[in-house]
């Protein structure tokens, strides 16, 4: 008997998996990174992912590339050095990609900054065996002076779609006195990409939406959706057919649940019967707890452009249902912590005088998130995580994963830490692969090293 | 008969002219009431002389951050500007850092968007938690104070040109209140900065005064603490100066917003006392007027050297102050003040419903330019 145990224990600590709910966590790879690396993103191609990521420094002074590997199912690299899609002068910063299996190719985009004064959205294809196609990358959007930025990418067919945001003087009346100003504001836009020749298909962009950004696509049912900020209430999101045409005149409205404030970083993943969308509330904590709780959201968009989760509310002034995760589509929330962050405390104490105390277990969820299809109906939501010491300082940063099946009543599965060291993890992506697998990239920074870019296999149970 | 309604007509008319007599007096009285005192120091450049310009930010991105050309730029909630002598400016929000050209293109220069926390070593590495304050070092960097790290960082260019990060002062994570040596020393909360002629800085921690010069930190106020007491710096008293703002005049006087006081207090260093610049100590909102008498909430300061003046900006009407020649007067309206550039020109944002986008104000044509005209 004591044998067999060993032997169990032995095989369990052979085995790679760190069980963990119904989500099973592969070890960490370790991509071909060099330098200061940020911003991954992912997408799964015919038996292989790309993972592309940004190197450099996109700040002042600095010089940052676009890269690439491939990762095998499994989670094998197969590219032992980095493929270097852009090294244009400037700065190539926050990199998404998306895979077309008729055309066999991967197209990858960027935010350009590389005239030095403002951005443009560039692309390049990669084949599935990783060789760059387009030496000198697309312009997708490069008018001067004009900044075209935050692209996103998505494949219905053999062609692409890239999503933008670009800046917009839009004229805006007062109420009152009728005088019309000139406010400067974005606009979500959209092209397509040919993934036979790279060429930009659509002329004149696709207007998606006014005073909105931070677009982010996903592709089904032989079409799109696309995803942004509003800029005044939430998260909104527009169907794009796959030949190009705007199939949702007005914008799907509250895609999040409207009033809880998850509206920042937005990401879709195409589903089974539609599609589903996350996002988050972005304020760090704060000394009289003003901002609200860090928190994070699904919201399902049918494929007949419907919100469901637009008709729920949330009363803002308490937070209560969001931090008490009575709204099932919450993936994650901070809550106000008693005797040092303890105990939870009832309710959110909005500004209360003596200001902001303990988050309950010292938790912070916020900032970046990432969601990717199942394979079924449900979505699997990758996440960052805070650490707080004391009130307000985040001193440490981990991704987490949970598994959603929104048309199951909302089924949720446990939260689980899918990369979760001394050291700091954020910024993820997750795609889905073959079978019941994932791959999720995130950043990984050690205390005083550059920040390198890892990998692991998420399987479903 | 006859006489009778004679006599009651005369009595009704001197009833009447008595009547009118007395009221005309009253009302002359009323007319007669001691005129305003005015103050001829003050020019007439009110509020709406002041000529707003989109400046910098594209208005509400949320937490989007953009670099770019001034207004397509998405930048964060609440920020301070820090203009250089070249006209280029370092805006401070709570977790990054920006450069602002000349031509006003947004760069970033340390911190990265989404993420808090701590890290000091190259910019781009470089992590900050709840930055409410900069002040210039005078060689192309600057200080801040790092709230939520309880520290204070400086930011500098170093001689290949790359941005670094270094702690100079506090223990990153532990709050307290240790004066002694700078890395070993520990703030409790500090906030904002202000820096003399003498490159010595000076934060406002709680209710003390904390100075960091020749890598030592000392508390200038150790026996004062919560309260109110004007005297002796050593025993001076202040309340909820955290979070308001401070600044240094060309004496190399230090200016406190002494925020639940109500009051401006102004140090100075020659005689080692604390004094009361400004504001009557009542609550409430604020109102122009000598500075003994006026009602401040202070909520920032910055100070306009051609002009040898003070700008505040006032917590609960967000109206914004100038405080020369003993008297507090409203300039601005509506605005959260955020700096001031060399030829006197205001930078500000215009509150909740506009946060992250900034103004230029300047004088309409016609009007001597702040500081400008002196």
């Amino acid at each position: 008997m004591k044998s067999a145990l060993i032997s169990v224990a032995i095989l369990l600590a052979i085995c790679s998996w760190a069980v963990a709910g119904e989500l099973a966590i592969g070890e960490p790879v370790a991509l071909p990174t060099r330098d200061y690396s940020v911003s991954p993103a992912v997408a799964y191609g015919d038996g292989s992912y790309l993972v592309v990521w940004q190197e450099g420094w996109h700040g002042l002074g600095g010089k940052a590339d676009i890269l690439a590997a491939r990762v095998a199912s499994g989670g094998k690299v197969l590219d032992a050095k980095p493929i270097v899609v852009s090294s244009a002068e400037g700065a190539q910063s926050d990199p998404a990609v998306a895979y077309s299996k008729d055309s066999k190719c991967f197209v990858v985009v960027w935010g350009d900054f590389r005239n030095g004064t403002d951005y443009d959205v560039y692309a390049a294809r990669v084949s599935a065996d990783g060789k760059v196609l387009d030496g000198k990358a697309i312009a997708v959007a490069a008018k001067a002076g004009l900044n075209e930025t935050g692209p996103s990418v998505g494949s219905a067919g053999k062609d692409f779609l890239v999503s933008w945001a670009s800046f917009k003087m839009t004229e805006v009346e007062n109420r009152k006195t009728k005088e019309k100003t000139q406010v400067p504001t974005y606009e979500v836009l959209a092209a397509r990409v040919s993934g036979s020749s790279g060429k930009v298909l659509d002329e004149k962009p696709l207007a998606l939406a006014e005073g909105c950004h931070s677009p982010a696509v996903a592709s089904g049912g032989g079409g799109y959706l696309v995803v942004f900020k509003n800029a005044a209430k939430g998260v909104d999101g527009a169907r794009v057919s796959a030949d190009g045409k705007k199939l949702d005149e007005t914008p799907i409205a509250n895609i999040t649940v409207t009033g809880a404030g998850c509206t920042e970083y937005p990401c879709v993943a195409a589903v089974k019967n539609g599609y589903v969308a996350a996002a988050s509330r972005a304020p760090q904590p704060d000394f009289w707890g003003w901002g609200g709780p860090g928190a994070f959201q699904v919201g399902r968009v049918t494929a007949d452009g419907k919100a469901p989760e637009a008709a729920h509310k949330v009363n803002g002034w308490t937070w209560g249902q969001l931090c008490d995760d009575t709204l099932p589509n919450v993936v994650d929330s901070a809550r106000w912590g008693k005797k040092n962050g303890e105990e939870p405390a009832p309710k959110w104490p909005k500004g209360i005088p003596g200001g902001f105390k303990f988050a309950y277990k010292h938790r912070w969820p916020y900032s970046f998130s990432s969601v990717a299809s199942d394979g079924k109906d449900g979505c699997v939501v990758a996440w960052t995580l805070g650490h707080l010491i004391g009130r307000v300082n985040v001193h440490n940063h981990d991704v987490l994963v949970r598994h959603f099946e929104p048309e199951n009543s909302w089924t949720k599965g446990p939260k689980v830490e899918a990369a979760a060291t001394k050291s700091d993890e954020t910024a993820p992506c997750i795609a889905k692969g073959a079978g019941s697998e994932l791959l999720l990239v995130y950043e990984f920074v050690e205390t005083g090293k550059p920040p390198v870019i890892a990998a692991r296999v998420v399987n479903l149970k | 008969m006859a006489y009778a309604r004679v006599s009651r007509l005369i009595i009704v008319l001197v009833a009447l002219v008595t009547l009118f007599a007395v009221s005309s007096d009253v009302l002359a009285a009323k007319k007669k009431k001691p005129a305003k005192k005015k103050n001829p120091t003050i020019p007439a450049d009110d509020y709406d002389k002041w000529k707003p310009e989109p400046y910098i930010g594209a208005g509400a991105l949320g937490y989007t951050v953009l670099q770019g050309p001034g207004v397509q730029a998405g930048l964060p909630r609440r920020a301070n500007l820090q203009f250089d002598k070249d006209g280029s400016a370092v805006l401070v929000s709570e977790r990054i850092l920006f450069h602002i050209g000349k031509d006003r293109t947004v760069r970033i220069i340390a911190g990265r968007p989404g993420m808090s926390g701590f890290q000091d070593g190259p910019a781009q590495l470089a992590r900050f938690n709840k930055m409410n304050g900069v002040a210039r070092d005078g060689k192309g960097g600057f200080y801040v104070n790092d709230r939520g790290n309880v520290c204070i960082r400086h930011v500098f260019k170093k001689e290949d040109g790359s941005w670094w990060v270094e702690t100079i002062a506090g223990t990153p994570g532990t709050a307290g209140r240790k004066d002694g040596p700078a890395k070993e020393a520990q703030f409790d909360d500090p906030c904002n900065l202000a820096i003399n002629s003498k490159g010595e800085l000076f934060t406002c921690d709680r209710n003390f005064i904390r100075k960091i010069a020749g890598g030592e930190v000392t508390t200038l106020n150790p026996k004062g603490g919560s309260g109110f007491k004007d005297g002796p710096l050593e025993e001076a008293k202040f309340q909820m100066i955290m979070g308001a703002g401070c600044a240094f005049d060309d004496q190399d006087n230090l200016f406190i917003c002494d925020r639940w006081n109500h009051r401006f207090r102004k140090i100075d260093f020659k005689t080692n006392q604390a004094t009361t610049y400004a504001g009557s100590g009542k609550s409430g909102h604020h109102i122009d007027g000598e500075f003994g008498t006026c009602t401040v909430e202070p909520g920032g300061l910055a100070w306009n050297p051609k002009r040898k003046s003070f700008y505040a900006v006032m917590v609960d009407s967000a109206n914004l102050g100038r405080l020369e020649g003993g008297w507090l007067k409203t300039v601005g309206k509506s605005v959260r003040f955020t700096g001031l550039d060399r030829d006197g020109n205001i930078y500000a944002w215009r509150g909740r419903k506009d946060p992250v986008r900034f103004y230029r104000f300047t004088l309409q044509e016609g009007e001597a330019k702040e500081g400008g005209a002196q």
